[in-house]
């Protein structure tokens, strides 16, 4: 048992005022037979959101917001602390749609090729580790594992599709993470594989499995499904600065 | 039909056309990028539908729309008929109208289809077939509504002479529908993307017969999990259910495609929160889709455990083996449809492919085996349809039947009649040409 203080925040500037802003959070951590939450907090600027709590389709605790109020900034900070056990979330009949490829997914055919070389979820991870590059700025929130491939470079989150096109090629249900970890300035993606019991979870980022340490926000098909803040907002000319800071610490 | 009265209905041809012009009855296409608006040209002499064949279609068409709603439930939540083997798993996830967000989320009195336009033909044998179900946004009620409105005007004998069933309760249906699953929450609307969308014109007219205030994108906004429409002065009022034309990966930024700017942000939660209903329901595009067809009737026996009424066209499906080489073998006589496309667009007949194009083809359907169906050419029954100097010749031609679910489930007697732009042309879409006809559902 293991636990950990993480806090996650954000603060976006705008250069014009905004009119309207409507926003939903997945910032919060997910509860499971993995993670527990000890102890959470959400505070979000400016202060006359109109806030509701609920789930996504996908299981996620979600924050969703609206404001007409004109304002120039927001803010949020999601803190707590969380006890962990060895990362295995029983599920005994995972969602059909998590072995089926999702847009971000959608293998090519040299992908489909690798997915003849391994079997195993542990062995896919590493070729996906061996074959890229990590480099910043080299992809988008919008490249397909085919596009990230064919250039051998990416982030966590192309990374993390590459891994799951290959996994769903085998035939796996396999789900898209994004959480926090220890020594990165901005959220970490991997992947959850389901092993017929349990989902177990993979980083093919660092070539390893995870056992805790890995504060788990939310999951999806893939990254489209679960991003940590979505907004949607009108004024003219909206323009912004964004500025993202995590710590996770053992305590 | 007496003479007399089909006499007055083909010299009123160009009158009736001026009509609708007039009332700005047209539809808008991009090609090319560019977008226009067309009129959709009105042949005067209806479609005749006997009684017997009505009430045999309104009682078809009743069964279907009933099971295709109890397929949606059942595909968002405990989906009993994938775990029985009546529907493999692949057709419901690799569908493209599958949306994993809404699992679990309970439309207001389990209608997921409020609205259902099923697209028929009638076979040269006298045999009704259904070519398609249509659950998401089913356009073009509105044409034979205001048809009907203006030859009324114009040849008032030939509904005096004829026992023609009346058709104006459609927007009855439609207003009496969107109280069902309201629930006295607040206000109907009608939200369209606006102008620039092809069925503009519907929108307006439907919230103008009903009633239903018409929405644009912006004037509806969601707070606390409410959804309210703003007015010119900022007033809010609460939205108890919308009739949406916006398709799904549009309605909610923050839930799907984030660019949109034709949705309401946040109306998902409000949806999922049970304080909306969405006619029609989204992800209804898992059960209309061209794979999913060829599962209806098995869907009719599987919910309501009755006999299907009404008939698909022969359909095979690449997926299962015997199918499979039946249209390697016979693919130079069947259609073939790409089941990913919409709108007349992705339908090929073997018969008018070259031996390469052919071959092309068939490697299409080996490497994709889940993306096409085939289905045999029915021999239609062609309609005639007059040019403005009233010379005949005879077209192909379809009848999308509508279908309006809330408490209840009824069919309007009347539809769309739409015909090929040419006499040898088998589509029938608006977007690719052709006219409209009325139809005539008879009482006696």
């Amino acid at each position: 048992m293991k636990r950990y203080l993480y806090s996650y925040q954000t603060i976006v500037r705008f250069y014009v005022q905004v009119d309207r802003h409507f926003l939903k959070l997945r910032c919060q951590p997910s509860a499971s037979e993995y993670q527990t939450i000890v102890d959470e907090s959400v505070v979000l600027h400016p202060v006359g959101f109109h806030i509701s709590i609920g789930t996504d389709g996908f299981g996620n605790r979600i924050i969703t917001g609206s404001s007409l109020i004109p304002h120039d900034s927001l803010a949020y900070i999601s803190s707590g602390i969380v006890e962990q056990t060895d990362y295995a979330i029983p599920d005994p009949s995972p969602q059909p749609y998590y072995r089926c490829h999702s847009a971000l997914t959608e293998p090519s055919d040299e992908l489909r090729l690798m997915a003849k070389e391994h079997k195993q979820a542990a062995d896919l991870c590493h070729a996906v580790y061996e074959a890229m590059h990590y480099e910043p700025g080299s992809t988008d929130v919008r490249t397909t594992a085919a596009e990230a491939f064919a250039q051998r470079k990416g982030v966590c989150q192309d990374f993390a599709h590459i891994l799951l096109s290959l996994l769903r090629l085998n035939g796996y249900a396999a789900r898209y993470v994004n959480g926090l970890i220890v020594g990165e300035g901005a959220t970490h993606a991997w992947v959850e594989v389901h092993d017929g019991e349990n989902w177990i979870a993979f980083d093919p980022t660092h070539n390893c499995q995870v056992t805790h340490g890995y504060i788990k926000l939310a999951h999806g098909r893939d990254a489209n499904d679960c991003p940590v803040c979505r907004g949607s907002m009108s004024g003219s000319n909206i323009s912004q600065q964004t500025e993202i800071k995590v710590i996770v610490n053992e305590i | 039909m007496a003479d007399v009265s089909i006499n007055a209905l083909v010299d009123s041809r160009n009158s009736v056309n001026k009509w609708m012009e007039r009332f700005g009855v047209r539809f808008g296409v991009y090609k090319k990028g560019v977008f226009r608006e067309q009129l959709f040209p009105f042949d005067s002499v209806p479609r005749i539908i006997s009684k017997k064949d009505w009430d045999y279609l309104e009682k078809g068409l009743r069964q279907r729309v009933q099971a295709l709603n109890m397929f949606l439930w059942d595909i968002y939540h405990d989906k009993k008929i994938i775990a029985d083997g009546v529907v493999p798993t692949e057709f419901v996830y690799a569908s493209k109208g599958y949306m994993p967000e809404c699992e679990g989320i309970d439309p207001t009195l389990k209608v997921y289809a409020h609205i259902a336009g099923i697209d028929l033909v009638e076979g040269k044998n006298g045999q009704w077939y259904v070519l398609e179900d249509n659950l998401r946004i089913p356009s073009g009620a509105s044409y034979p509504m205001i048809a009907r409105t203006v030859t009324r005007k114009v040849t008032p004998e030939a509904f005096a002479d004829n026992a023609v069933a009346d058709n104006r309760d459609y927007a009855d249906m439609l207003r009496q529908m969107m109280e069902d699953v309201n629930e006295d929450r607040g206000i109907a609307v009608i939200l369209t993307p606006g102008r620039y969308n092809s069925a503009f014109f519907e929108h307006s007219y439907l919230a103008e017969k009903t009633g239903a205030t018409l929405a644009y994108p912006g004037d509806l906004i969601v707070e606390d999990n409410i959804v309210y429409y703003e007015g010119l002065y900022h007033e809010k009022q609460r939205v108890g259910s919308i009739y949406r034309r916006v398709s799904d990966e549009y309605m909610d930024p923050l839930t799907f495609e984030p660019e949109s700017l034709l949705g309401i942000p946040g109306v998902m939660e409000a949806y999922k929160a049970g304080n909306v209903a969405l006619i029609n329901a989204i992800g209804n595009g898992v059960a209309d889709d061209k794979g999913i067809y060829y599962f209806v009737p098995k869907m009719v026996k599987y919910y309501l455990n009755e006999e299907p009424i009404l008939q698909n066209a022969p359909t095979y499906l690449p997926y299962y083996k015997e199918d499979y080489d039946y249209i390697l073998a016979n693919i130079e006589k069947l259609v073939i449809k790409d089941v990913a496309e919409a709108g007349g667009y992705g339908v090929v007949f073997g018969n008018e492919l070259t031996p390469e194009k052919l071959e092309e083809l068939k490697a299409l359907i080996i490497s994709e085996p889940r993306r096409w169906i085939a289905q045999e050419v029915i021999d239609f029954k062609d309609l005639e349809v007059l040019d403005s100097e009233g010379n005949g010749s005879m077209r192909k031609a379809d009848l999308r039947a509508f279908v309006v679910s809330g408490k209840e489930t009824r069919v309007w007697a009347s539809g769309l009649t739409r015909y090929a732009s040419n006499p040898n042309s088998f589509v029938v879409n608006s977007s690719q040409g052709g006219g409209f006809k009325d139809t005539w559902v008879m009482n006696k």
